[in-house]
């Protein structure tokens, strides 16, 4: 009895091993989607000491995220809407941001991801938070994201803002 | 929730407050995002099946106008249109109205995305 449990011990930990292993060699769609955001939150966040040089690297880093024709729909801090079009576009909107200096932290948090019927696309909502270093409070808004599987990996296709609360007129 | 409640403060928000009860008005409560992490610090004022509107600042909520001794009033402050809230919809809003109605987030939210009640 005592050999058995101890035949059984063992194979339950090879077995968690093994899968452990597999799922750092193939993470799986959801895994890398996530994967994807967390290294998006980190190229969208920049310091405010940065050369030109490197705000322009960090820019293109940032709009490697992005689908070519990504469609932006996001309200800026003071409320405004912001309708972008295309990672050209974008990677200037992040170079001007970085010129303007007081840097960015952003990250995501509480990611849900909903795979589509379809291989190759997801969604995506989470609550992005973004302080200015400069700035007394945090921006804090609810993003959905479209997410497209290409060639070099998964790509945001489409943002748009989400009200926190539904308003009324 | 200025001047109730201070930015950069820590608050504790009582997630048992409405396991055997249901969220009153007045009540300053915690409100999710997409999750748990970040939380909206907010004040109850309208409850399911009431009819809501703002009119020159001042809330109705049924018609009948609400005291609201915490807050000082923004006379901008005016809906077009009454709500009538669901079985399960809360109107919720800050304490600090000093900026246009636009900049302020306030509205309906569903009970499922109250967790508590703000302890202080």
């Amino acid at each position: 009895m005592k050999r058995l449990l101890i035949i059984l011990g063992i194979v339950g930990v090879l077995g968690y091993g093994a899968a452990r292993i597999w799922v750092i060699l193939f993470p799986g769609d959801e895994a890398e989607i996530r994967e994807m955001l967390n290294e998006l939150s980190t190229a969208a966040s920049f310091r405010g000491s940065d050369k030109p040089l490197s705000q322009m690297a960090n820019a293109a880093e940032l709009a490697g995220f992005f689908t070519e024709d990504v469609e932006i729909h996001a309200k800026g801090p003071g409320g405004e809407l912001r309708r972008v079009k295309g990672r050209s576009n974008l990677q200037q909107i992040a170079v001007s941001a970085q010129s303007m200096g007081g840097g960015l932290s952003v990250s995501f948090k509480d990611v849900l991801v909903q795979l589509g019927d379809e291989a190759g696309a997801a969604s995506c909502r989470l609550t992005m938070i973004a302080n200015g270093l400069s700035e007394p409070t945090p921006w804090v808004q609810i993003l959905e994201l479209e997410v497209v599987d290409l060639d070099r990996g998964w790509k945001v296709a489409r943002v748009e803002a989400v009200e926190a609360v539904e308003r009324i007129q | 929730m200025e001047p109730t409640y201070r930015n950069g403060k820590v608050n504790l928000i009582n997630r048992l407050s409405y396991l055997g009860a249901q969220p009153r008005r007045g009540d300053v409560v915690g409100v999710t995002f997409t999750g748990e992490s970040v939380q909206l610090l907010k004040r109850i004022i309208a409850l399911p099946g009431e009819t809501f509107r703002i009119s020159g600042g001042v809330v109705h909520i049924d018609g009948n106008p609400l005291d609201e001794p915490y807050t000082s009033l923004n006379e901008s402050w005016t809906t077009k249109t009454e709500k009538t809230l669901g079985s399960f919809e809360y109107v919720v809003i800050g304490d600090n109205r000093s900026m246009g109605m636009n900049l302020h987030t306030w509205g309906v939210v569903d009970r499922s995305r109250i967790v508590g009640k703000a302890v202080f």
